[in-house]
């Protein structure tokens, strides 16, 4: 049975600039959890961006009408076209920005880099930096596909006329 | 030639297809999409076209949204009938999403119209220029 939305969204969720602007935001969001934790900032900027981060993954549910985690059977054939797409597009950005992360880390290792051979002795010493690492890396394995959803999608229609 | 896999298929004039090595090998590994997507400019270079391109080229219009008012339907009651979402319904009516062609065949039944009377590859008529001819009233 397709899941039919109950009514229309506002317009910051169901037009395209505002579903771009919120997957934008989300995006931001998980790039301050690794700064945060790379400048080994403490105290209640954690507790401010977990809130905004935990509000924009509920705003962009919302605008994706959960389109990217709903189970296949409620999804029309558009809908399984824009997630199979965004899935897609998730798994590539994933792959290369791996590629990217630890192939540098592992040249910089190799390399004999003073910054890079703290690390990987003494992850441990960077409480701060793995929360920060870890946080990002679980918003972007939970919700990317969702965030691509929101990006790619159009303006919705209304269901009025 | 139409290429298959997961990434956007690749048409190619017969006799001048790009196949860059190891496509075979990779596809078969499930692979090819990362394959395509590094030698995406290659192919663009060698002027081949993807099936989005193609349909940039030739857009299909469609009269469903005159035929749905015409019937006194919402958005909301013909993706019910069609067992679609709403907004499915109002993206395809705006030309951003081409129904399969199960939907089609769904959409002619339900308006008991075949399917040309519904789809196009050039631009509709407006329904009082094809009733009336194209002089206009003086």
């Amino acid at each position: 049975m397709v899941h039919t939305p109950a009514r229309s969204l506002p317009p910051l969720l169901s037009s395209r600039s505002g579903r771009r602007a919120l997957a934008a935001a989300w995006a931001l969001c998980c790039l301050a959890f690794l700064v945060l934790g790379s400048l080994e900032i403490k105290g209640v900027l954690w507790f401010v961006l977990f809130a905004v981060t935990l509000l924009a993954d509920g705003l962009l549910f919302a605008a994706t009408h959960r389109v990217a985690d709903r189970p296949t059977s409620t999804l029309d054939e558009r809908e399984r076209a824009i997630r199979n797409r965004a899935y897609h597009a998730a798994y590539l950005l994933v792959f290369y920005g791996l590629l990217v992360v630890v192939g540098g880390a592992m040249l910089l290792f190799f390399t004999g880099n003073e910054i890079a051979t703290r690390w990987f002795s003494h992850p441990t010493d960077h409480p701060a930096a793995l929360t920060g690492f870890g946080v990002a890396t679980l918003q972007l394995v939970a919700l990317l596909p969702t965030a691509l959803v929101a990006w790619m999608e159009g303006d919705e229609p209304d269901d009025l006329d | 030639m139409t290429g298959t896999g997961a990434g956007p298929p690749v048409v190619t004039e017969p006799g001048t297809g790009f196949r860059p090595m190891g496509f075979e090998t990779a596809s078969i590994l499930g692979m090819d999409s990362l394959l395509y997507l590094c030698y995406y400019p290659s192919m663009r270079k060698n002027n081949e076209r993807t099936s989005a391109d193609v349909s940039a080229d030739r857009p299909i219009y469609n009269r469903i949204a005159v035929l749905r008012v015409e019937r006194g339907l919402s958005r909301r009651d013909l993706a019910d009938a069609l067992g679609v979402n709403y907004q499915t319904v109002g993206y395809i009516e705006r030309g951003e999403y081409s129904p399969s062609l199960e939907l089609t065949f769904r959409l002619s039944e339900l308006f008991g119209l075949p399917i040309e009377a519904i789809f196009s590859r050039q631009p509709f008529k407006p329904l009082s220029e094809e009733l009336y001819g194209s002089s206009s009233p003086t």
